[in-house]
């Protein structure tokens, strides 16, 4: 059918060589676009890349572009920092230990979600408010419900019969919980939603059929619904996966990276390193490593994602 | 023969709307029955209540003498396939077929051995390692056919299998489906809204409409002897003309007269005196260059060309009445001469829409032999 | 039988949906209920769901502070905070910034998008360089950010977070609108372009109004992020400008630690156009946050 409709681009030849100027017309449209992504990602990664090689700090005094230039040695010293190297395992656990929990709880209440009942939109709405609150306020929240004083130490106070007034931010074994509580509370929602969609989108046929020949609710899921599901699985993991391993609003409100070091993420790692210790040049050879890696992993598992977008 | 499924009474109802009232048939074994209907008449309604996919409101599914109103539809014994086939996209052709079986706990060599025939026997060997997603409509058909096939199901229900496909492929499917019914002695039930195709492969018909059946038949039944309108309307292409007539009754005969015709037929039958209608089928309508007695003068107003016949459209009155001829046999805006000949055509009780049955029904008595 | 075990599962299913909203509105209602508590109510034990004397005091703090040291000097035990600037400003700053950003964000996002959509500009995969602004940890970025910026004196003011902030948004703008613009057969422009209208002519008149739900939904959906962020604010400022999220930091007082009440007030008010804009746009939050990929 597209080969007997007119094309753009034959159309508009006629008009494209009328108005020929010094920039084609289309790639005029995207240039604000592409400036301004490159103002704010090509330039300051060409910066990244020349400040990792130095070992400059403000408080030097000389401008960033005359500082001592030491190689690589920034990167060596950061894959011997035991404090780096424990943010990146920390970073990943939490990334990992999100994911999983956001996945499982996500996708059970969404098969909860399959048929209709009267108060079901009321429900879908509680249940993705969260993902809708300014994410530093929800950590404000968590701070207060976690207080050694808050209501989840009076809950288990209830439970086990006695007084608990457990410090849970202010305990190095604990404190990533309540961050990482904050963080599965505000985006299953979003999991959630994705994963109904998903699921809305099935074809249903499909499940009726394997009804009909007698498969079981549970063969059903495992055997059709869920290979069905992988590309929207994928996505969600993906997108929520990237997103988890920038975590910042929750560590900083609830711990910055505290006590101590012991909830100290990447992003907190990078955040000290350059605004408490003010070390420049060690935090963009830290942030070249991070980019480095992040994006070899997104462009390696999105190429079979951009196949079956097509 | 034994009833394989028998319906008694079946209803639906979708709010106040009757979607499927009083239904009941009886499929009998081996038997390829076909529901036919317009769209809405609650043919699929019906499939998806026997299936086990729709509760009824009333009314009893039998199936092998046993009442499966209350089972869950992998107790039935049912076979389905969708219209849009289902086949299970992200699984191959080979885990398609093995899925029945699977389900029924068979071993997987038996599995494959049974996969493996059922494949051949319905040109499915090439397909096995493909993926169900990678088919095209045709292939898909004969997947979800095989599907069901391969677990024996007592009853076999098909939902228009045939609308999703180009209708050179349609011929060929239709012999080979039936090839394989009559091979199995598999018991169908066919729905479908194409009444072409339902004249071509059924043993029986059952013809719906507005949730009730009008006449179950077999096809030369249900085309030569329809018991009221909307069944000589629905099946027969092209469609039966249907002419407003006048009922004399003449001592123990009644005299029907066409406007314009005159006195057309004459015949032993219950119908009171007045307006009604008769039915006449196109190849029933006699057209010729010449005058004859009985015909009137027409024009052609236009043709419709099937290759070996045309379909003449011809004036009459404020209607146009359908006549075939051979190809070539007059042009538009031709005058010709129309006529009819009586001997099929159908007595229509205007009011009640039935076809009441009519003795000797001809100009002449002395035709009939 | 079967029907009887239905029954049962029924009721535990819609159980874990009701324990679910739950868990999802309980730390917004504590957050707003806290914004409500009197001083001594916001750490007491055991824990004060509702406060039996609810006080306004918090929300004077947040943007009357003037009438709230009044107040806190005529009640005993009310505490009486001084901060130099009421958050007016922390909305102002905010709105200014969001409102900015977003428009821009937009408007280079369907440009950019149409010319991806109807001239393939740049090849098959140039749009996913866009979706490559996402994949960098923030925090990455703006230590040569800030070098950036001084260079061009941008640290600490409007234009700057505002150039930040669509940056970061682009990737949504031109991924979301995209998938809008390719639900448009491009055969309407090019039936309007054989009226004698140029091909964006065609694209402003007749496309974009058929889409202008989704691009709507788009904008609200980049506002709700420009103001919900927190890190770019809080680095690439330094006192001058202040974002509501910044704000909520404030309200820390040396003796007594983080003053929960205002600080569950100004986020109770904060929140509240995010969450509103959030629901209207509901449809299309699945679309949003999968770039396009997914639609309902």
């Amino acid at each position: 059918m597209a080969d007997e409709t007119v094309k753009m681009e034959d159309v508009d030849m006629i008009s494209r060589r009328r108005a020929k100027r010094w920039i084609p017309f289309n790639v005029a449209l995207v240039l604000p676009a592409q400036l301004t992504v490159m103002a704010v990602v090509l330039i300051p990664t060409l910066i990244i890349l020349w400040l990792s090689i130095t070992d400059w700090q403000p408080t030097q005094g000389i401008p960033w572009f005359k500082a001592y230039v030491v190689g690589l040695d920034n990167f060596r010293e950061l894959l011997h920092d035991h404090r780096f190297t424990a943010a990146v395992l920390r970073t990943l656990f939490v990334v990992i230990v999100c994911m999983a929990a956001e996945f499982v709880l996500a996708m059970s209440l969404a098969l909860l979600f399959l048929d209709e009942w009267p108060w079901r939109k009321i429900a879908v709405s509680a249940i993705i408010l969260p993902m809708m609150v300014v994410p530093v306020d929800a950590a404000n929240a968590f701070f207060m419900l976690f207080g050694d004083r808050g209501p989840i130490n009076y809950a288990i106070s209830l439970i086990i019969g006695r007084s608990f007034e457990f410090g849970w931010l202010e305990n190095p074994n604990w404190a990533l919980l309540p961050i990482m509580l904050a963080e599965i509370w505000q985006w299953t929602p979003l999991m959630f939603l994705l994963i109904l969609t998903g699921l809305m989108n099935l074809p249903e046929n499909q499940v009726r059929a394997a009804y009909v020949l007698g498969a079981s609710r549970t063969k059903i899921f495992f055997k059709i619904m869920l290979p069905l599901l992988t590309p929207v699985i994928i996505i969600a993991l993906l997108i929520r996966g990237i997103e988890t391993f920038k975590i910042f609003d929750p560590v900083y409100i609830l711990t910055h990276g505290g006590p101590g070091s012991s909830t100290e993420t990447i992003s907190m790692f990078m955040y000290d390193s350059a605004f408490e210790f003010f070390r420049m040049g060690y935090v963009a050879a830290a942030g070249l490593l991070v980019l480095v890696v992040v994006v070899s992993i997104c462009v390696a598992l999105a190429r079979p994602l951009r196949e079956h977008h097509r | 023969m034994e009833a394989k499924l028998e319906l008694k009474e079946l209803t639906k109802r979708f709010g106040t709307v009757g979607a499927v009232s009083g239904l009941s048939l009886i499929a009998r074994e081996g038997e390829f029955l076909s529901l036919v209907g317009p769209s809405g008449c609650g043919k699929s309604t019906t499939l998806a209540m026997i299936a086990g996919l729709l509760q009824a409101d009333g009314g009893d599914i039998v199936i092998d003498k046993r009442v499966v109103n209350d089972l869950p539809a992998q107790q039935r014994g049912v076979g389905l396939v969708f219209q849009d086939y289902a086949v299970f996209t992200s699984l191959s052709v080979e885990a398609n077929l093995a899925f029945g079986l699977e389900v029924r706990g068979v071993s997987r060599v038996a599995r494959k051995k049974l996969v493996k025939a059922l494949a051949e026997q319905l040109n499915l060997t090439s397909l096995l390692k493909r993926r169900g997603g990678s088919l095209n409509m045709s292939e898909m058909q004969r997947v979800a056919l095989a599907r069901v096939l391969i677990v024996e199901p007592k009853l076999l229900l098909l939902d228009e299998p045939m609308s999703n496909l180009d209708a050179s492929v349609r011929a060929s499917l239709r012999g080979e489906l039936r090839q394989i019914q009559r091979a199995r002695g598999q018991t169908v039930f066919y729905v479908t809204h194409d009444q072409a195709e339902a004249l071509s492969m059924s043993d029986r018909i059952a013809v719906m409409r507005g949730g009730k059946l009008l006449q179950i038949g077999t096809p030369e039944e249900i085309y030569q002897r329809p018991s009221n309108r909307f069944v000589a309307e629905f099946i027969g292409d092209p469609p039966i003309n249907v002419i407003a007539c006048d009922v004399r009754r003449d001592g123990g005969s009644i005299a029907v007269d066409v406007p314009g015709f005159g006195n057309v037929a004459v015949g032993r039958g219950i119908i009171d005196e007045g307006r009604h209608l008769i039915g006449v089928r196109p190849h029933d309508v006699i057209v010729g260059h010449a005058s004859t007695p009985g015909a009137i003068q027409t024009t052609v107003r236009f043709i419709e060309n099937f290759g070996a016949e045309h379909v003449l459209h011809l004036e009459y009155l404020n209607e146009l009445i359908r006549a075939t001829t051979v190809p070539g046999f007059a042009h538009v805006g031709a005058n010709v001469y129309m006529g009819f000949d009586m001997t099929h055509a159908h007595l229509i009780e205007a009011g009640t829409d039935r076809i009441v049955p009519i003795d000797a029904l001809s100009p002449n008595a002395k035709d009939r032999h | 039988m079967t029907s009887r075990f239905a029954f049962i599962g029924l009721w535990l299913r819609r159980a874990a949906v009701i324990a679910a909203m739950l868990i999802g509105l309980f730390p917004i209602f504590w957050l707003v209920s806290t914004s409500f508590k009197p001083y001594d109510e916001w750490q007491h034990w055991p824990p004060v769901w509702v406060s039996s004397s609810p006080t306004l005091q918090n929300y004077r703090i947040v943007f009357a502070p003037q009438a709230a040291q009044t107040f806190a000097a005529k009640q005993k035990g009310s505490i009486d905070y001084k901060v130099s600037a009421s958050a007016w400003k922390a909305f102002r700053d905010s709105a200014i910034i969001s409102v900015c950003a977003t428009l821009l964000s937009i408007i280079f996002g369907t440009l950019a998008a149409y010319s991806i959509v109807r001239y393939r500009t740049g090849g098959r995969n140039y749009a996913f360089q866009f979706l490559m602004v996402r994949m960098f940890p923030p925090i990455a970025v703006v230590v040569p950010m800030l070098v950036f910026f001084s260079l061009l004196r941008l640290i600490d003011t409007f234009p700057g977070l505002i150039l930040a902030y669509t940056a970061f948004t682009l990737p949504f703008s031109i991924w979301m609108i995209r998938s809008f613009i390719e639900e448009v057969p491009e055969e309407l422009e090019g039936a309007a372009m054989i009226y004698g209208m140029r091909p964006l002519q065609a694209f402003l008149r007749v496309t974009l109004p058929l889409i202008r739900g989704g691009v709507l939904a788009t904008a609200l959906f980049v506002f709700i992020l420009n103001w919900s962020e927190f890190l770019f604010a809080l680095t690439l400022t330094t006192g001058g400008i202040v974002t509501v999220t910044l704000q909520v930091a404030n309200y820390v007082s040396a003796s007594s630690g983080k003053l929960y009440g205002v600080q569950a007030a100004m986020g109770t008010i904060s929140t509240i156009p995010v969450i509103i804009f959030g629901y209207l746009i509901q449809r299309h939050l699945v679309r949003g946050l999968t770039f396009g990929a997914i639609k309902r």
